[in-house]
């Protein structure tokens, strides 16, 4: 076990370190959540939040501390981009939570979700990057930030369509006991309004930052063009849901490859070829 | 002339035109405005977009160089160029479907202004019946009237058949709005590819670039010409500066510009800091590296020059590549190059070249590795480094209507804000007895009003009857 004086010296060992914390936060949160949601054990699931709530805390700890130690946000490379974007999806959910205490049940998937993220984010390199000279634009703060809060928004309405699903294609007890389909469906789709609104900010404030950087406001980058092509999927899904009567199983069905789509966009593109936003996600 | 007959022509008179006009303007109206139709514009949008992610994209502008590193060549794929299926997004059948798009969004913008009009001014336009909703078995109205004021709705009456009441009533505006923005940043992006212009000045210190000369790569929209920069541009200087780690932390270069043979303006430019000179918007590109002049001596003695531009490495340590082809040499030259430890762009001390001879994949024939002032030999050829000087690039564009499609921008996250944010609610409270109606715009944000369907709808039930335990019926 290393001694205090030297992990003060090492910025990375603490920021690991308090991931770390915050991870088994998650993992206790969304055992304990999900035991007190399935067999209606309130105080399993109050506790789950509770843990939930603290290793957010010190996940916020963290990525403040990296935030600190490299000198910008935590938007470079996989292990900041995966970790940022977790602790914004459980945050977002928590003050939902708060705000209205009938969205629990999105907790059965966003909490394990979160805890995904940023147990994948810890198995990258956590070696800190340095800012290029065309990332230095606050509205690649905004692109960024609200990219974030639409995945999270996305992955609530996600909950509600894969329990839409799970309750048509399933008689388990725990299911029964579950609002009606009906209930679940709007809930996915009203926070796939929701999403889709805070994407088209996103897209917003990354077409202004291109102009002041590249001079163009768009220029069909890859992972700009998979940007619009997620952003038209949700268009036409809420056009479908509105227009043509989609309900139920078949938009839940929808909404999630939606979401898939969503994930390759953030995610998987930066990844899979070069493009002008490389440098965030190598 | 009208005809007694309408379904018979007499003879010699022909059918009047404007009407036929007309009739067939109203046909495509409604074939673009039909729902499928919509839709099926939509799709094709999706899966163009979706075909240009798949097949690789040729591409001339050099910022874009690098992610068209695996494009097709149109003599491997005739069929897929000839489709202009490697370049579709400068093709004219995807500027026809956003065309498309753009016509469906056009058309459907006045049914969707009249029926917000007709929610927020002209109240009660429209029967309870055709609002749709969903519809409460009802009791009495006046049961439901308190819990409705509770739930900060406010009452707008409706003639003698019934009373409205409402919350966010704006926010029906929030439709209209949301396409009215996507017309404008679908117009004007149309409008701004159809004329932008764009050049590259690829430019070495102290090198001048005259009005008229060339530009290192340039596009322009359709119906305008190549750009024209109207003076003299030389760069001064190029001053990189690094992150202790080697990589980049900022660019800048000293310009100097005129638009007559004595004037001389200095202007600093900066990596995302662009500047308006001579009524143009300049940008530092954001690419630089080591330029170097080679000569080539083949086998039977003839010489050969070239220049082979290379780009700065991610990160000092790190090797920038490049490869070229030189006339008489029999396969393609790789190379790749080490910038030193000093980083500076002018010290070109420590900097090595490295050249291999070789073709694709295979195995290379022939390499050597050469620093500024030396020559060696790459198989049969002999390879002299004559100078080593740094480069950059500046873009300079002409465009039209960027801050309204930001506007438009503007419009689509403004008329979102009022779906799904604050969105409408109405109920229709009949005078007559019939069912309540009540109507919700959009969708709900996640605080109390993502429960209002569940609550406020059973609230109304409970008001309108305490025992009742249904469940609203959609419509």
């Amino acid at each position: 076990m290393p001694s205090i004086p030297i992990l003060m010296n090492n910025p990375l060992a603490i920021d690991i370190l308090l991931h770390w914390l915050a991870v088994s936060g998650y993992i206790g949160g969304s055992l304990a959540n999900s035991y007190g949601i399935i067999f209606r054990h309130d105080k399993a699931e109050r506790l789950g939040c509770g843990l939930m709530t603290a290793g957010a805390f010190v996940h916020g700890i963290a990525l403040l501390w990296r935030w600190h130690a490299s000198g910008h946000g935590p938007y470079l490379a996989k292990y900041e981009v995966l970790s940022s974007s977790a602790w914004v999806c459980v945050v977002i959910f928590l003050i939902c939570r708060r705000l209205s205490p009938v969205l629990r049940l999105a907790s059965l998937v966003v909490f394990p979700a979160s805890f995904l993220l940023v147990a994948i984010g810890l198995f990258t390199n956590p070696a800190i990057k340095q800012l290029p000279p065309t990332f230095r634009s606050i509205w690649l703060v905004f692109h960024v930030g609200f990219y974030k809060i639409a995945l999270a928004t996305l992955l609530i309405g996600l909950s509600y369509s894969v329990l839409t699903i799970a309750k048509n294609r399933s008689s388990c007890p725990w299911l029964r006991r579950l609002p009606g389909t009906r209930e679940l469906d709007r809930f996915s789709y009203r926070f796939a309004g929701l999403g889709f609104l805070f994407w088209a900010i996103a897209m917003l404030a990354g077409s202004i930052w291109a102009f002041q950087s590249w001079g163009r406001f768009w220029a069909w980058d890859p992972i700009e063009t998979w940007s619009l092509m997620t952003w038209v999927c949700f268009g036409l899904y809420l056009h479908l849901r509105r227009f043509f009567g989609w309900s139920g199983e078949r938009a839940a069905w929808m909404y999630l490859g939606c979401f898939v789509l969503s994930v390759i966009s953030l995610f998987g593109v930066g990844l899979m070829t070069a493009s002008i936003h490389s440098a965030y996600f190598q | 002339m009208n005809h007694p007959n309408p379904g018979i022509i007499a003879p010699g008179v022909s059918p009047r035109q404007p009407s036929s006009f007309l009739f067939l303007v109203s046909r495509i109206k409604r074939f673009l405005l039909r729902r499928s139709t919509v839709l099926t514009v939509m799709l094709m949008n999706i899966l163009t977009v979706a075909v240009s992610v798949v097949i690789p994209q040729r591409t001339r502008m050099p910022e874009a160089v690098g992610m068209a590193r695996n494009e097709i060549s149109p003599e491997q794929f005739p069929v897929l160029h000839s489709l202009g299926l490697d370049h579709i997004l400068t093709t004219p059948w995807f500027a026809g479907i956003l065309g498309l798009l753009l016509l469906c969004l056009l058309l459907s913008l006045p049914g969707q202004i009249r029926k917000a009009w007709n929610r927020t001014v002209r109240h009660g336009e429209e029967t309870a019946e055709g609002r749709g909703g969903d519809c409460l078995p009802a009791r009495s109205g006046d049961a439901l009237r308190p819990g409705l004021r509770n739930h900060g709705l406010g009452r707008i009456t409706e003639g003698n058949q019934c009373w409205r009441y409402y919350r966010y009533r704006w926010s029906w505006w929030g439709n209209p709005i949301l396409h009215l923005g996507l017309v404008v940043i679908v117009a004007v992006s149309l409008g701004t590819a159809l004329t932008g212009q764009r050049g590259v000045l690829r430019l070495i210190p102290g090198e001048t670039h005259r009005a008229g000369d060339g530009w290192f790569a340039e596009e322009h929209g359709a119906v305008v010409g190549p750009l024209f920069l109207p003076g003299t541009v030389t760069l001064d200087y190029l001053l990189p500066e690094f992150w202790p780690g080697g990589e980049l932390r900022r660019l800048s270069s000293g310009l100097r510009w005129g638009t007559t043979a004595d004037s001389a303006n200095r202007v600093t430019l900066d990596v995302s800091v662009p500047l308006t000179i001579m009524g143009l918007r300049w940008y530092h590109g954001t690419d630089f590296g080591h330029a170097f002049w080679l000569t080539v001596t083949l086998p039977n003695g003839d010489h050969r020059k070239t220049r082979l531009d290379l780009p700065y490495p991610e990160r000092r340590g790190k090797a920038g590549y490049g490869n070229f082809r030189v006339d008489g040499v029999a396969y393609p030259i790789k190379a790749k190059y080490y910038p030193g430890e000093a980083g500076s762009p002018g010290q070109t001390a420590g900097l090595r070249l490295y050249l291999r001879l070789g073709e694709g994949q295979g195995p290379v024939s022939a390499d050597c590795v050469l620093g500024p002032d030396r020559s060696g030999m790459l198989g049969q050829y002999r390879v002299r480094v004559d100078e080593v000087r740094p480069w950059t690039s500046i873009v300079i564009s002409r465009q039209y209507g960027i801050a309204l499609i930001f506007f438009g921008f503007f419009l689509v996250v403004a008329g979102g804000v009022l779906l799904y944010v604050v969105p409408p609610r109405e109920v229709l409270v009949p005078l007559d007895g019939q069912d309540v109606r009540s109507c919700f715009g959009g969708c709900v944000p996640p605080d109390a009003v993502v429960a209002s369907m569940t609550s406020f709808s059973k609230s109304c039930q409970d008001a309108i009857d305490p025992d009742l335990d249904e469940q609203p019926v959609s419509h």
